[in-house]
């Protein structure tokens, strides 16, 4: 366990626990508003945000935080205004942007961006800086989460009665997806662009299938999702393996084991056996 | 003020590619009125509700609820409850039906702010009026069609509405808590509530109606369940004859088989 007394190591713990609770938290929302999708289309984008920030010789991280805060509201756009289906808008935005990334990176002749890093996450290349942003985007999330708990839930329930009552469903769905891009965003360091959409959907999705109650399920998603973080880099470190893919295969195992003792899959398996064993009865009957 | 209807549409038409699905209805549901809306299935029912509710944008027309343009109705809202199409709800949500009903009281409560004590009581007052308060901490994924219909009913009253819309609020449910419901539906019509029923089912409770609207893409009548130009309208839509049956007190609407 020396691992625990190296700077690195500490730095990417205290990010992985943050991004675990971060994902965790949103992921919830994702699950049952079923966003996985579009929380997918964002990541990708972020590659794009990256390659501009490198081109540009900003902040990687800052720049994908502007470009895919503008894709996210650019999907949002055009599904709920343009008249066209999300999964639509999110898979013309999603290669897009994946391909400007590439162009650009392809454009900066003999610069060697460390790319890996980005796509599949590195415990190492988590810096000080980075740690600091992780601290302020959860901050910010997880309070606008904490103020906006009840109508949030509300409109993932049931965004049409929602609106009829006077709640602001178009402003909270967008707001969600901003938050979805913060999230992604600050999560492809230690998770990587191309894992990170499922560190949002896996614990939450792992929780849904163990309880019937919002609060349990915000819980127990963050229990898996800080759970796989933790144990994640510990095996990463340990086996020299990337930490995004050591996170999102925990974080699946944890998933299959929930669903194996899911009430709600018992209750559904009853409740078919009783109508078949009703069929046949009524079938015998005649 | 008091002669300003509830709900007033007025030439609304609703044109979805090709297809007209509204054409140029107008009619009003006067304060403490109880309207039926009937017509066939894809008589364009529930579009017409989405209509009055501000949730569609009508292609030609206008409406008004509480006297104001229904785009414009601001904290308004709050005093309209609404009761949606089981199908259109995620029923595998982890809710509880103390928590479903208690969303009843967040429009007028406002973003940030958490429900109290007052907003609980609203919620339990809602849940002992349809008769499910030992209901409350059941998830509602666990619940029968008959006991969800009336969380969702117990929600649109948890914020002590004006006007009450219900789409197709019978589907699936028991005869016994439909004729629970229809006596609801008096009791609050008698204390003032202005309501609409949506249903595709002419068994309607004829005795509580002030008024019947015929809707098949245009309205093909509105008049008193009594009046004769409502049989007329209802063997043009459903082209057979329909009969009154009176049962006890309260006449029925039936359709004759054929």
């Amino acid at each position: 366990m020396e691992m625990f007394h190296y700077a690195y190591f500490q730095r990417a713990l205290v990010a992985g626990v943050v991004i675990g609770t971060l994902c965790a938290v949103i992921g919830v929302y994702v699950v049952l508003k079923g966003l996985s999708f579009i929380g997918a289309g964002i990541a990708h984008a972020s590659f794009g945000g990256v390659a501009i920030g490198v081109a540009i010789g900003a902040n990687p991280i800052w720049s994908a935080v502007v470009f895919c805060v503008l894709v996210a509201w650019g999907i949002g756009a055009v599904s709920r205004l343009g008249g066209v289906k999300e999964d639509t808008a999110v898979g013309v935005f999603f290669a897009s942007t994946m391909a400007l990334g590439v162009l650009i990176i392809g454009l900066m002749k003999g610069y060697q961006v460390d790319l890996f890093s980005y796509l599949f996450g590195s415990i190492i290349a988590v810096t000080p800086q980075d740690v600091w942003t992780v601290l302020v985007v959860a901050t910010l999330v997880l309070g606008c989460v904490a103020i906006l708990y009840k109508d949030l839930m509300f409109t993932a329930f049931d965004s049409e009665t929602a609106q009829v009552v006077g709640v602001p469903v178009g402003k909270l769905y967008f707001l969600l997806i901003t938050m979805m891009a913060l999230t992604v965003v600050v999560s492809i360091k230690v998770v990587g662009i191309v894992l990170v959409s499922a560190l949002i959907v896996t614990p939450a999705a792992a929780a849904f299938q163990l309880t019937e109650s919002f609060r349990k399920m915000m819980a127990l998603s963050i229990v898996f999702g800080v759970g796989s973080c933790v144990l994640g880099l510990v095996l990463s470190d340990w086996l020299r393996i990337a930490p995004g893919s050591a996170i999102v295969l925990l974080s699946t195992l944890a998933f299959f084991v929930a669903a194996l003792f899911s009430p709600r899959r018992r209750r559904r398996r009853a409740a078919s056996l009783q109508q078949t064993r009703e069929t046949a009865a009524t079938n015998t009957g005649r | 003020m008091s002669d300003t209807p509830a709900v007033k549409v007025e030439d609304v038409t609703v044109l979805h590619g090709p297809m007209t699905v509204l054409d140029n209805v107008s009619f009003s549901v006067g304060k403490g009125e109880f309207l039926a809306i009937i017509g066939p299935n894809g008589a364009g029912k529930t579009t017409l509700i989405k209509v009055i509710l501000g949730l569609l944008k009508p292609s030609a027309g206008s409406v008004e609820v509480f006297g104001r343009s229904v785009n414009e109705l601001g904290p308004h809202r709050s005093k309209i409850g609404y009761v949606a199409q089981i199908h259109g709800i995620d029923l595998t949500f982890p809710v509880t039906v103390f928590e479903t009903v208690l969303m009843g009281t967040y429009g007028k409560l406002g973003l940030w702010k958490r429900p109290g004590s007052a907003e609980r009581e609203a919620a339990m007052r809602a849940l002992d009026r349809v008769g499910i308060a030992n209901l409350q901490d059941r998830p509602i994924a666990r619940l029968s069609s008959g006991q969800r219909q009336r969380a969702f009913i117990a929600r649109a009253l948890a914020n002590d509405p004006e006007l009450l819309i219900l789409d197709e609020p019978t589907t699936g449910v028991d005869i016994a808590t439909t004729g629970n419901l229809y006596s609801l539906l008096r009791q609050l019509k008698n204390d003032g509530v202005t309501v609409i029923l949506v249903s595709h089912d002419v068994g309607v409770v004829a005795a509580y109606l002030d008024s019947l609207a015929c809707l098949n893409v245009s309205l093909v009548a509105h008049c008193r369940p009594d009046e004769v130009a409502c049989n007329d309208a209802l063997r043009e839509m459903y082209g057979c004859d329909v009969a009154y049956l009176h049962h006890g007190e309260s006449p029925h609407i039936v359709v004759e088989e054929h």
